[in-house]
């Protein structure tokens, strides 16, 4: 017998934003290549189990399959860190490039393997933002002290610069930031953050995401119910996956731009960190890259691969370097 | 039903129930008010979280070797994390506490007019079909959510606790427990069932004349 | 009809025999959870699928830091009752009525609303204030029904006036910012209380013996000005306190609950009334009035999950979009839904099944406000959030009315607390028709009329 016809998916994003609707395309996709033979029923976050138990659940089969932001099993699979939140990591190009034509997406599949799941990277979000400020960020110093929402390893990363990071559940964001009780966040992309209300209680947008340079979401299915399709059906997903992922790259960026603009002109300032900050922050990563590579081996071999790789991608552009195009302007018809 | 008299076999069996029952109730109780306190753990790990954010303290301490729960550090999040653990113990093992106190809400339309006997069957069904299978049922599937937390090291992605796996084999544990609980309340409902008068001085315990 | 009754059997008697089987008088929570058990089995669905339950248990109540407020409040109830706190302090706010029939029931209202300021999380407000208020109002001889009916509304409005997981919840369904909802949601809680206090002054007015008058001798000498001082200064400050650290940015809204559990008892040791054996029987209640709180969402995540998964989402959906009403009927329609839906499912269920569907569909609607975008799904947001208010509210299945059941000890009946709710239910009702027909009243406040 050929797998489920209508996969259940727990979804951990909304699907009314960006993150969440990429499922909902896969399963158009997905109908697209199977000639409707197979779609994905994908649930709201915290409808079937809660988003962060969608891992767990979709390996004991409590749920045939889950859609996710990689980061969120850093604490089971320390290596998804890397696929979700790396700072200071290649572009979304690059970083796809190391994924089909590298490593990438074996060396993941090797841990998910313990845990009886089949990852799908199936979309990537552009690069995050460098957080929303209600203090300015004007030299390194002004980090010691900060208390900000943040995880993972950029967490790891601010701590080392005396900043005080914070868990502050999804639900009370708002309102620590509205009243003070946190100094500044990171959430995710402008499109997303925006729908979040953040413009009303945080002053600065600072930018670039420098803990964050390209995140993947993916598809995860239990390892029983994948085996259950056909190998034709297995490339049929692969295929619905990969033109996800090409929709993804294609439509987020200009929209994170055009949502940015929206923010401005409600009188968010938009702002820059300092190079000197920037430079801080990198050198605080090497020391906390040092700690993560010894005391996690799965992780240092998936970053030395990615690094290799993106070096061949980074010196194919510096190479075909140009300079900077010249823009249209009134003479031109 | 005469209640005068009762047959020899239903007063030892209900006195068997009863020694039966005794125990296992004895045991949540005693869980029971000893976890009560962690409530005081619970507040003090808030207002220690508050106190450390007005402080602007984020690390409390770092040592060399890593220790159970948490880890090589003390964090203002190892205590944010701390604060739902305890809330978990207390709630888990509150609710067994609360079963033989008979706290858990009931909608007693039918119920408050039932005889001591009626009332009994009632809860010794209930017990039995509904509350002690989904307990065992609820806690035997939990199994892979442990051991995939412990294989896998789960810890705090935010620098707060280790071993996760304590506190999500409390889940199993807990509900475990209250099985046993609501076993024992089986017993003790069935010593009422055989022999009324067993029950006439309450066989939900009670803690004397404090309560409420 | 036939054909809609025999596709979705499964889930329809599930819920029929949820409602017979609470009537038993077996506890909800344990009814709840084992009935999820038993129709799995029915329903053959595979085993494996009820792990999702031990994961829903896990992060919808241990992981769910926000619960923590519930032990936490429920705590700072018990002490202010045990030591008395809580008793001056409402005869004293009476006083400040004057004469008036329903002086306290209107106390205990506005302490309603000011608790809703501080958490968003029913189970703690509706028990607070049960605690604080019911052993008052009975010994004044209140009618049991014009109690229980105003501890339960005014304990529900924590989840419409902000801080509020349930708009926090609902912003993250529909996108749209909780600010907005916020703002929102704020002068619909204030109607509603409003209407309340309206309502308890002419009941009270027209029937007296309801809401008696503290007996004359119970009253106190002290002049009023004095008695305000003594009696009103450690709970205000206390109420300060709470509010203030959520305000000034030191604490989040659960946070605060644990200054107030800590003021609550420096207020009972600087009161003289705290000493070990009071201490330790409160810690004991709480612990187990918070667990009766939590099994009820612990077995209603396991039922929910199996109605869902036997077909009842579903069959909510085939109910909405299966129809070719226009606007306002369809409006009707989804208010009724959730107003049912409500009889037996909790808030966040019915916000996953209802509103990703209906979004999409109102989103495009003309109203005739001329709303449209957020502004029209806000308002519609705020609609739907008055009508989930009231299904807390609802028999047969109403958790603030469960829970307020849990704290009496026996002394009140359910029939009581059924009867009590009616004419706060009608006022639900009420308010919702006024929000209706005037969005300005949702819309005004965070600037999105049109
Ligand atoms: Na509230
Ligand atoms: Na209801």
């Amino acid at each position: 017998a050929d797998g489920p016809k209508r996969l259940d998916v727990a979804s951990t994003f909304s699907t009314k934003n960006f993150l969440g609707a990429g499922a909902e395309h896969l399963s158009k996709e997905l109908q697209t290549a199977t000639g409707g033979a197979v779609s994905l029923r994908v649930h709201e976050p915290g409808d079937l189990v809660p988003a962060f138990e969608v891992f767990n659940s979709v390996s004991s089969g409590a749920i045939q399959a889950g859609w996710d932001w990689m980061g969120y099993w850093a604490g089971t699979v320390p290596i998804t860190n890397l696929y979700g939140a790396l700072p200071f990591g290649p572009s979304p190009e690059a970083f796809m490039s190391w994924m089909w034509s590298g490593e990438g997406t074996e060396l993941l599949q090797t841990e998910y393997d313990k845990y009886g799941v089949k990852v799908l990277p199936c979309f990537i979000s552009p690069q995050e933002t460098g957080g929303w400020y209600n203090k300015e960020i004007n030299s390194p110093e002004d980090f010691d002290g900060l208390s900000m929402r943040i995880s993972g390893l950029g967490a790891k990363v601010l701590n080392r610069l005396g900043a005080s990071t914070q868990l502050v559940p999804g639900g009370e964001i708002y309102l620590a930031l509205e009243r003070g009780r946190v100094d500044a966040t990171e959430f995710s992309v402008p499109q997303v953050d925006a729908a979040m209300g953040f413009d009303e209680v945080a002053k600065y947008y600072y930018f670039p995401g420098w803990h964050q340079s390209a995140s993947w979401f993916s598809l995860l299915i239990n390892q029983a119910v994948w085996d259950e399709y056909s190998d034709e059906r297995k490339a049929q997903f692969e295929t619905a996956c990969r033109s996800t992922l090409q929709w993804a790259m294609a439509e987020a960026p200009p929209e994170q731009v055009r949502t940015i603009h929206e923010l401005e002109e409600k009188g968010v300032e938009v702002r820059r960190f300092p190079d000197e900050v920037l430079d801080a922050l990198q050198q605080s990563w090497v020391e906390v890259r040092r700690e993560e590579m010894e005391n996690n081996p799965a992780f240092a071999k998936a970053y030395r691969s990615l690094m290799e790789h993106a070096g061949l991608i980074d010196e194919w552009y510096e190479l075909q370097a140009m300079p900077p195009i010249i823009p249209l302007d009134e003479g031109d018809s | 039903m005469s209640r005068a008299t009762l047959a020899p076999w239903r007063e030892r069996g209900a006195a068997v129930c009863a020694a039966l029952g005794r125990p296992l109730v004895g045991l949540g109780l005693v869980v029971g008010r000893i976890s009560s306190w962690l409530l005081l753990l619970v507040m003090l790990a808030v207002l220690t979280t508050v106190l450390l954010n007005a402080l602007g303290v984020n690390e409390i301490g770092r040592w060399d070797t890593k220790i159970l729960l948490f880890g090589d550090a003390l964090t203002i999040n190892s205590i944010t994390e701390l604060q739902w653990h305890l809330f978990g113990i207390l709630t888990l093992l509150g609710g067994t506490y609360a079963l033989h106190h008979d706290t858990h809400v009931r909608v007693d339309l039918v119920y408050h007019r039932l005889s001591l006997q009626g009332r009994a069957i009632v809860d010794v069904i209930g017990h039995l079909l509904l509350l002690i299978p989904f307990c065992l049922l609820i806690a035997w599937l939990s199994k892979h959510f442990v051991t995939m937390s412990y294989i896998s090291n789960e810890q705090s992605n935010y620098g707060g606790l280790t071993d996760r796996y304590l506190i999500k084999a409390m889940l199993p544990i807990g509900l475990v427990f209250l099985a046993v609980g609501a076993l024992g309340q089986v017993f003790a409902k069935l010593a009422v069932i055989l022999d009324p008068r067993s029950g006439a001085s309450g066989s939900s315990v009670d803690e004397g004349a404090t309560h409420g | 009809m036939a054909e809609f009754l025999s596709e979705y059997a499964l889930a329809l008697l599930m819920v029929v025999t949820l409602l017979a089987g609470i009537f038993s008088g077996y506890p909800v929570a344990f009814l709840l959870g084992g009935l999820g058990i038993v129709f799995a089995f029915i329903g053959d669905i595979p085993v494996p699928f009820l792990g999702t339950v031990g994961s829903r248990i896990f992060g919808g109540v241990i992981e769910n830091w926000l619960m923590i407020a519930i032990p936490l409040f429920v705590f700072m109830g018990l002490m202010l009752e045990r030591s008395g706190v809580a008793k001056r302090l409402l005869l004293t706010l009476q006083r400040l009525f004057g004469r008036t029939h329903g002086g306290l029931a209107v106390s205990v209202a506005i302490l309603g609303v000011i608790m809703a300021a501080s958490t968003g999380i029913i189970g703690a407000s509706v028990v607070m204030l049960g605690l604080l208020a019911l052993p008052v109002m009975m010994k004044q001889g209140y009618r049991a029904e014009m109690a229980c009916g105003v501890i339960a509304a005014s304990g529900t409005l924590g989840i419409l006036i902000p801080p509020s997981i349930m708009l926090v919840l609902m912003g993250s369904i529909l996108q749209i910012s909780v600010g907005a909802l916020f703002k929102a949601a704020l002068l619909p809680g204030l109607l509603l209380g409003g209407l309340y206090i309206a309502y308890l002054l002419i009941t009270a007015r027209i029937r007296p013996d309801w809401a008696p008058l503290a007996d004359m001798a119970d009253v106190d000498p002290t002049p009023l000005p004095l008695a305000l001082l003594r009696d009103l200064l450690g709970p205000f400050v206390l109420i300060f306190v709470v509010l203030g650290s959520i305000m000034a940015g030191i604490a989040t809204p659960t946070e605060a609950a644990a200054i107030g559990a800590l003021g609550s008892l420096l207020l009972a040791l600087a009161m003289r009334s705290l000493d070990f054996a009071t201490l330790r029987e409160a810690v004991r209640e709480t612990s187990r009035t918070s667990a009766m709180i939590l099994f009820v969402v612990i077995g209603a995540t396991c039922f929910s999950v199996v109605f869902k998964r036997l077909g009842g989402d579903y069959m909510i959906e085939e109910l909405i979009t299966g129809t070719g009403l226009g606007p306002y009927g369809l409006m009707l329609l989804i208010m009724g839904l959730i107003f049912v839906l409500g009889f037996f499912l909790e808030w966040i269920e019915i916000s996953f099944v209802v509103l990703p569907l209906v979004a999409p569909v109102v989103e495009v609607l003309d109203f005739g406000y001329g709303l449209s975008g957020q502004g029209l799904l806000v308002w519609f947001a705020i609609l739907v959030a008055i009508n989930l208010q009231t299904s807390f509210l609802t028999p047969p299945f109403g958790y603030a009315l469960f829970y307020l059941k849990g704290i009496t000890e026996g002394q009140v009946s359910i029939l009581t607390i059924y009867r009590s709710i009616i004419p706060f239910v009608l006022l639900q009702v009420t308010g919702l028709v006024l929000c209706m027909v005037f969005p300005a009243l949702v819309l005004w406040l965070p600037g999105l009329m049109p």
